[in-house]
């Protein structure tokens, strides 16, 4: 008695787990499209982050193999490649704005893409398959900027026909010798340059620097660049990120990226610092101004430094992006697999009524061939759904397809087991034995049996598990969870019902 | 409620009958395999997919004239669903997209890209490898499973069983003109571990009758099977009604692989009853 309460506690603990779990899915799934409008950014990115992973099959978007095309090249230049290439690719994308690209290494030459909820397939082509161009380009003396900026504001002025209010400068500010301007003003500046770019003078660009946070505020550089660059990122021979051991106590012990240009890029290197010195050099990576240090003096041997990294990780940053201007082999892909979200969402309500009618069916037929004792078989292949699920949320697993597939499945199979436990009792009543006995040598009787006869589909849904490519891994992931879960569910639960109802409720006769 | 009170059904007795339903579906499963061969997907041969949607019903032949004109008469164009989904699969190098603006140029229809995909060569030869590097180890697996749970001849009944069902259910998709694909590959794998699972609750059942009972094999054999007879047929059976549900509702993509699982079940439930029993008692009589 006292170990049936245990049991009780145990059920019911892993039940509330399992549903806390869960609770995040539910609340982000069944969102309204107005109060999925309405919740701010935060939460709804951490809720999403907690429900349950739809895999690309599901809620459309790209996948994307790539292959780093390096033959005859040296393994470790391939890898190393290849780590430009996820950079690359990575900074590209986030300046897209995808939300939760995944962006990882497959061996030692393949990069795997996967861009949720998007299928801009060109833009996506294109933003991969370009190789980066990198560019060095002097940055405007301040007067040059000021002259170009009023004559922006002056001409949005005209525009709009009303010079009492600024449309352009007063989004503007210094900050540490940066004109930066705040994120959420991002949009509407850059709006307002493409308006007023005629009026810009042809020599100069206009550039954005990357995103940083500063002082709590997330802000980006602007920059007036000389639109024709002085250096290309071809001249690069190398680029190592180290930690500053030179002779000036101000970059002491700070981190900074060593540069090496070849033969000819030291020749006009040399040149452009020599011309130019006290002005700034700004690096740019795909039209995105990396950093923008100052020239101290003339650098003839070919080896330029940049300081002002904030720490480690961002100085070698800044030195993949400068060593992937040079890639050094051309970049393919060699896989892709794009759905749109109608068709994740078409495939999401087919694979959700397959499972609902079948469910029926199967519980229908459950209830109908043994009464009470089917029920409760029922029961337990619900909290079975219930485990399943939660398992998947709380582990970062992906639903995909098949693996809705995968539980439809495992709906069937899992009846076997109470199957199994049932048909034993039945025999053992017919065998004279009376209810209690019965159904203790039942369910002993039956587990070796149950084990061995779900172990040789576990066997196949981990191999499914472990060779499988995309959505098909996830078939194998709800199939052997699906199984492993039906032992706590089909046996341990429903023998705690079934001992509730003889040990303490003294029910004489259960329906089998 | 039950299906059968106390069955009493000679299986064994038929077996020459199952023996030679099975032959002919086996023998001529492998000739179809042999000779037709199997129609591979895009995971395997490489290629292109477009998955392709018309805002209204639209006709086939129009596409297909279509994509002759740009020198792509040797393009598939299937069905998918409804007369507005095509899915259009080719080997030429051309894009997805390009193919949508010139059916929009040419047809002035509105149509929507839904899914791509694109496998290169080396990428389908590589899916193939693994494949069959899945299935081996698969079997490799099950026989070493089979091997410490079975005694000799009942585990050679059984590996024979298996290659008997899957052999079937993968002439019956080449017969009906399937495609070969990841799913598909897994849902024989899926098979595989099903129709073994079948096969130990049957010859269990035959070991433990056989130390308890007096009486010759092919009695207790058939004993043994007529009583889990309803265990058999309600698994197979609710396993069935999910598939069957996910065969008819489940949508165009999941068909050929819950098909697949559809003829593996039933194949997997008739061989574990007539197959494993009836090899071993022959077995047994010839010695």
């Amino acid at each position: 008695m006292k170990i049936l309460r245990w049991r009780i506690l145990l059920a019911v603990v892993i039940f509330i787990i399992a549903i806390l779990f869960l609770i995040p899915s539910i609340q982000y799934y069944t969102l309204s499209p107005s109060s999925f409008q309405k919740m701010p950014k935060e939460k709804l990115n951490s809720l999403r982050k907690k429900a349950l992973h739809l895999g690309l099959d599901l809620r459309g978007g790209m996948h994307l193999l790539l292959e780093v095309k390096g033959d005859g090249l040296p393994k470790e230049k391939i890898r190393d490649a290849r780590d430009r290439v996820i950079e690359i690719v990575r900074n590209r994308i986030d300046a897209w704005g995808v939300f939760e690209p995944a962006i990882q290494a497959i061996g030692d030459a393949r990069v795997l893409v996967q861009l949720p909820g998007i299928m801009e397939r060109e833009r996506a082509r294109e933003l991969i398959g370009k190789t980066a161009q990198l560019t060095f380009h002097l940055v405007a003396e301040p007067e040059e900027i000021q002259n170009v900026f009023n004559l922006i504001e002056k001409k949005l002025q005209e525009e709009i026909k009303d010079t009492g209010v600024s449309p352009f400068l007063s989004c503007l500010r210094y900050d540490r010798g940066d004109i930066v301007v705040r994120e959420e003003n991002f949009d509407s500046i850059q709006k307002l340059i493409e308006k007023a770019s005629s009026f810009i003078p042809e020599k100069y660009t206009i550039l954005w620097g990357r995103i940083e946070e500063r002082g709590g505020i997330k802000i980006r550089p602007i920059y007036l660049l000389k639109k024709i660059p002085e250096l290309t990122g071809e001249y690069i021979s190398d680029a190592r990120h180290t930690i500053y051991q030179g002779g000036d106590p101000s970059l002491q012990g700070r981190p900074i990226v060593e540069l090496s240009f070849d033969k000819k890029g030291t020749i006009i290197f040399s040149r452009v610092t020599e011309q130019n010195v006290g002005k700034r050099l700004a690096i740019v990576l795909d039209n995105i101004v990396q950093s923008a240090p100052f020239i101290r003096e003339r650098i003839p041997t070919g080896n330029a430094m940049i300081s002002g990294m904030e720490s480690m990780e961002e100085a070698k940053e800044l030195a993949i992006v400068l060593r992937s201007g040079a890639l050094p082999a051309p970049v393919e892909v060699i896989e892709e697999r794009s759905v749109g979200p109608i068709l994740g969402s078409d495939s999401i309500k087919n694979g959700v009524r397959a499972a609902i009618i079948g469910m029926i069916i199967v519980f229908l037929f459950m209830a109908i061939y043994y009464l009470v004792s089917g029920l409760i078989a029922n029961f337990a292949l619900l909290l079975n759904l219930i485990l399943v699920l939660s398992l998947l949320a709380a582990f970062k697993g992906t639903l995909t397809l098949p693996g809705i597939a995968g539980i439809i499945l495992m709906v069937g199979m899992a009846v076997d087991a109470n199957v199994l436990i049932f048909e034993r009792i039945r025999e053992e009543i017919a065998s004279g034995k009376s209810l209690k006995s019965a159904i203790d040598t039942g369910y002993s009787r039956a587990f070796i049996t149950i084990l061995d006869s779900n172990l040789t589909t576990i066997i196949a849904a981990i191999v499914l598990l472990w060779f499988g490519t995309g959505p098909i891994r996830g078939f194998g992931l709800t199939l052997s969870l699906g199984i492993i879960c039906s032992f706590f569910t089909a046996i341990f639960i429903t023998k705690i019902i079934f001992d509730y109802m003889i040990n303490v409720k003294k029910v004489k006769k259960i329906y089998i | 409620m039950r299906f059968f009170k106390t069955p009493n059904i000679d299986f064994l007795g038929k077996r020459h009958f199952a023996y030679v339903i099975s032959l002919i579906l086996f023998i001529s499963s492998l000739l179809i395999i042999l000779l037709k061969g199997p129609k591979y997907g895009i995971d395997f041969t490489g290629g292109n997919i477009a998955q392709i949607r018309f805002e209204r019903d639209f006709p086939c032949e129009i596409i297909r004239k279509e994509l002759a004109k740009i020198g792509m008469g040797k393009a598939e164009i299937q069905k998918y669903g409804s007369e507005r989904n095509y899915l259009i699969k080719y080997s030429e190098k051309i894009d997805p997209d390009s193919l949508i603006k010139i059916f929009k140029k040419n047809l002035k229809e509105e149509v929507i890209l839904e899914r791509a995909e694109n496998v290169g060569p080396r990428v389908g030869k590589e899916l193939q490898y693994k494949a069959i590097e899945a299935v081996l180890i698969g079997m490799i697996l099950m026989l070493i499973y089979i091997a410490l749970r079975f005694n000799f001849k009942f585990g050679i009944a059984a590996v024979l069983a298996l290659f008997h069902d899957v052999i079937i259910t993968l002439g019956f998709l080449v017969f009906l003109n399937r495609e070969i694909t990841i799913p598909v590959i897994a849902a024989l794998l899926t098979i595989v571990g099903y129709s073994i699972n079948d096969s130990i609750i049957v010859s269990d059942r035959i070991r433990e009758n056989l130390k308890k009972m007096r009486g010759n094999f092919f009695d207790i054999a058939n004993k043994s099977i007529n009583q889990t007879l309803s265990r058999t047929i309600i698994t197979s059976g609710t396993t069935l009604i999910v598939v069957l549900s996910l065969l008819f509702l489940g949508g165009p993509i999941l068909r050929d692989f819950s098909l697949a699982l559809t003829i593996g079940i039933i194949v997997g439930t008739y061989s574990s009853i007539y197959i494993v029993a009836s090899i071993v008692n022959d077995w047994e009589r010839k010695r």
